[in-house]
This record gives structure tokens, sequence and C-alpha cells, in this order.
């Protein structure tokens, strides 16, 4: 045991702080590069400070390119989109986990079949549709798809936690006269709380992060989400003027990152479960 | 319960959540299949001419559909021998006893929260051949002569796109392993650990063996996830050089919205749809098929 452990403890100890330079030293960079002009970020000493802290990049990120205003725009997206899933979400979660009716678990396979298909697929279909409804840089279509897309996970996961609650609730809810849609606000959603945070975190950060509805949805400047106003702002800019860029880059990260910090593991659970939904 | 009326409420509750996700998810879908007969400009005045099936024959007779393929596979690939042993190894750390555990979670998982196009353009900056900072850190240690352009040139683009994706996601899959090895009892390593079971022993012969069920889940997401790429592409290429970073749903947006052949890109979206759907119950099916077996 002896030599084997004194060797595995520094080792991994060393991998562990040089993976941690590897995931944060580019983040770091960019913070650099963000109060930096072009000749210093191009210079050969990425690990100095800046010379003059050219917080300026910042307002110009903001002034120009919209980035501010775009932050908020994905913040209200990811806001009205998670809200509309989780409203919808939990009255199909409701209704699908308890009652026992015909086409229940029809109904509930026909809601997570979504899970198994790309959303990316149907890119042209919900283009034409948007262009016959005339949504085009319109809030309430960017909305209304960013809820139902999210809407496939939502059910799933809550469907499934609210199975779990024990169904002697309801009867006693039943008994006392109380009606379904004051049995699920005042004591089926309380408890199935953690599905509906974990379910609301993966849908806001989907939502946030969103690159393509805005793309092919939304070509009003006042609309362009974070991703969009990113790209335009560097396409139209070239690499003229870097420092700026960074700015942006920073500016729609931190309140992700801000996010994380304050709900750390809810964030973690949330995302995995994302991930492992099939 | 709830008398006669459960069937009003039913619907009450049901209906307007069945109506959306029908007309946004599922009615698109079945667009995507029928229009994939179809060839059209992306004009609206124009009408679609009924082709057939060959918008099909176009797609299985080009060669920028079998590359956008093996660039997937570069992806499932890369999942198995990048992501999975570096994921597990960060996942080992952050659930052992190792002193600043805490911060190297945070510090491993915040790449997988970041915006995508955010993390795209930081590393497009980062991999430009002049004066990007991948080939400036190169120059500093004397690997001057490895330096490239390096989103720039083909034979290499895609694999630059797969390790960026790597760096991106090993902290959403550290998570998942380690919620694999923190179910593990602590009882079975003090067992393991009489038996002399420690360091390396303990991770190979008692925490890998009892996360077989953590390796799955692993291997079907590598797959569906893999099919799924996109916004990575779309921000640091948009597919080039020359589609050589392309991947099907890259390409459907190339050629829809690029080159205006929609009935193509209706025909790979069916596509798409097929593989992921396929992909997700052949995947679950086959490990349920070993699951049992034991």
């Amino acid at each position: 045991m002896t030599t084997s452990k004194r060797i595995f403890a520094p080792v991994s100890y060393a991998f562990a702080v040089l993976c941690s330079a590897m995931f944060l030293y580019p983040l770091l960079f960019t913070f650099q590069a963000s109060l930096k002009d072009n000749t210093e970020i191009y210079n050969d000493k990425p690990f100095a400070l800046p010379l003059h802290w050219i917080w300026s990049n910042y307002t110009d990120a903001m002034r120009d390119g919209g980035i501010g205003r775009a932050v908020l725009n994905s913040a209200l997206y990811a806001a009205s989109g998670t809200a509309l899933a989780l409203l919808l979400g939990v009255m199909a979660a409701f209704a699908l986990s308890r009652f026992r009716f015909r086409l229940q678990s029809a109904l509930y396979l026909y809601f997570t079949t979504g899970l198994m298909i790309p959303v990316f697929s149907l890119m042209i279909p919900i283009s034409r549709m948007i262009a016959t409804v005339d949504g085009f840089n319109k809030h309430w279509s960017l909305i209304l798809l960013y809820g139902v897309f999210e809407l496939p996970f939502t059910i799933f996961l809550i469907t499934g936690y609210m199975k779990g609650i024990s169904r002697e609730l309801d009867e006693s809810a039943a008994v006392d006269g109380c009606p379904p849609a004051v049995l699920l606000y005042r004591i089926l959603l309380p408890l199935a709380m953690p599905a509906v945070s974990t379910a609301g975190i993966l849908a806001f950060f989907d939502i946030y992060n969103d690159l393509i509805w805005n793309v092919l949805l939304v070509s009003k400047d006042s609309m362009f989400n974070i991703s969009v106003s990113l790209m335009s702002f560097i396409g139209e800019h070239g690499t003229a003027r870097m420092g700026p860029m960074f700015a942006g880059i920073m500016i729609t990260i931190l309140p992700t990152i801000a996010v994380y910090l304050m709900f750390q593991e809810r964030v973690e659970s949330g995302l995995s479960a994302g991930a492992v939904k099939e | 319960m709830f008398g006669r009326k459960v069937y009003v409420t039913l619907t009450l509750f049901l209906l307007p959540v069945f109506a959306l996700y029908t007309l946004a998810f599922i009615v698109p879908v079945a667009q995507t299949a029928y229009q994939s007969l179809f060839s059209w400009n992306g004009i609206r005045s124009v009408p679609m001419t009924f082709v057939g099936l060959d918008n099909y024959a176009q797609m299985f007779q080009s060669e920028e559909f079998y590359r956008s393929l093996r660039n997937v596979g570069a992806f499932i690939a890369a999942s198995f021998i990048i992501i999975l042993p570096v994921a597990f190894a960060l996942a080992l750390i952050v659930t052992s006893r190792m002193k600043g555990k805490r911060f190297f979670k945070v510090a491993y998982f915040i790449p997988s929260i970041l915006p995508l196009t955010s993390v795209g353009l930081m590393w497009q900056f980062f991999l430009k051949g002049d004066g990007g900072l991948v080939n400036t850190l190169l120059g500093l240690v004397g690997l001057g002569g490895w330096r490239h352009e390096w989103l720039g040139e083909p034979s290499i683009a895609i694999y630059v796109i797969v390790a960026v994706n790597a760096w991106i996601y090993f902290g959403l899959n550290m998570i998942i392993f380690a919620s694999g090895i923190v179910a593990i009892p602590d009882d079975l390593y003090e067992a393991g650990a009489l038996e002399g079971a420690v360091g390396w022993r303990r991770v190979f012969f008692i925490t890998m063996p009892l996360m077989k069920e953590t390796f799955k889940v692993f291997s079907v997401l590598a797959v569906t996830q893999s099919l799924r790429v996109f916004g990575q592409i779309y921000v640091m290429t948009g597919g080039g050089p020359n589609g050589a970073t392309d991947v099907p749903t890259t390409l459907l947006y190339n050629q829809s919205f690029k080159y205006n052949n929609f009935g193509l890109g209706n025909s790979i979206g069916t596509f798409i749809i097929v593989a992921g759907f396929l992909s997700t119950l052949l995947l679950n099916r086959l490990m349920d098929g070993k699951a049992g077996r034991e």
C-alpha cells in the first residue's frame, strides 16, 4: 500500500490542478483580453496583465454590439419560455400521473416521443409555419416555440416524480371536496418542487443559450438574443477591434456563471438530468 | 375519484398542452417527412414540385452526406476515446477526499454551463492561425513548428472542433459519472481495502465494475448527443472550410437556407429524425439486453 499510495496522491493532485488550469485559463485569458487593445492581445505575452485597463471595451460592446440588451432579451425569452413549459408541463404531468384513464399511457408516450427527436431537424417546417402565421420578429412566436420544445423533458421529469407521491393525498382531498386544480397547486406542486426546479433550470439554460431559432426567426436587432448579437457584432467588426469582442463574450457568460454559483447543486443535477433524459 | 367530472378536468388540463405540442412539434415532424418528397426553393409563392424519392437519391449519392456522417462518427469516437477517460478521472477527483475538491468541481463544470455561442467564438479566436492564443502558446514553449490555421485546414478542422466539444462537455459527463460513483456504498470499499484494494486497484476492481449502468447511460448519450451537434460547428466554421466540418444538422441548414435546396434539406431532416429514433431505441434495447443476461 505504501509506495502506490505515496505516488497516487501527489500525481492525482497535480492532475486535478492541471485540469482546473485547462478549464479556467481560457476564461481568464478572455477576461484579460477584454481589457486590452489589439496590440496587447496579439503580442507574445498572453499572461501579462493589461497595461491600461480599457474598461471602455465593455461600454463599446454594450453600445455598438447591443450585448447588454441581448442579455436582457435572452433572459426574457428564457424566463417566459420556461414559465410556459412549466405551466403546461405541470398540468399535463398532473393529469398523466394522478388519474387513470384510457389514453393515459398512449398520451405519455406521445409527449415523451419528443425526447428522441432532435429539434434541429425541424428547421424548415417551423420557419415555414412561422411565416404563414406572420410570426417573424414576434416575441410570442419565439416564446411559444421555446416553451413547447422544452415540454417533452418537463413532462417526462415531473410526471415521473409525481407518480412517486402518495395517492392517499388525492383520496383525502377528494373526500374533502377539494377540486383537482386546488389539489394540484396547493398540495402536489409544493411536493414536486425538486423535479419542477430541475426541469426549470434546464429549460432556462437551454433557451438562454439558443442559437438556431433566433437565427431563423428574428431579423430585428432589437430582438437578437446573445448568440445572434455576438455573431453579428463580430461579423460587422471582423477582427479590427478584438477587445470589445472579448468584452461581449464576458458579458454573455457572466450571468450564467453567477446563476451557477448561486444554485450550484441544482444546476449540476438539472443539466446532467437533461443529458441523461433518453 | 372526483366523480363524473373527471373527463372535464382531464380535458382542461391536457387539451392546451396537447394542441400546442402537436402543432409545434409533431406536425413539423410529419411535414419534414412529407415535404422531403418535394423540390422547393424556399420562396413562398413558388409551389413545391413532387419529385418522389429524388431528394433521397441525391442525398445518398452525395459525398458531402457521407462526410457529414463520418464527422458524426468522429464525435462518437471522441466521446469514448477522450471524454470517457478524462470525465471519469475528473469524477474520481471530485468524489475523493482531496483537498479543494469543491473548487475543482466548479472549475471543471463551468464550461458546460456557458452559452455555446460564446464559447465557440472564444475558441474561434484562440484557434486563429495568425495571433491566436493556441499558436502563441505553442511558440512560447518552443513548439512553433506545430502552429496551424486550426479551423482553416480541411484535414484537421473537424478534429479541432471535436476537441473543443470535449473541452465543453467534460464537466457535464463528470457529473454523470460522479453520481454513479457516489451511489456505491462505502462498506464495499472498506471490505475491499482489507483485501488490498486501494489506489488504482480500488478504482479498477471496485468502482468501475459497479458502474456498468452509468457507462451504459454514457454510451447511449455519446451516440444520441453526437447526432445533435449543431451550434459548435455553426459558430466556429459554419461547416467549412469547403464542407469539411459539416455534420447532418449543419448540412441541412446550409443546403436549405444557404443554397435553397429545401427538398434535400427535408430529406436530411427526415434522416436525422429516423437516425435519432432508431439509435435511441436500438441502443436502449441493446443495453437492457445485456443487463438482463447478468
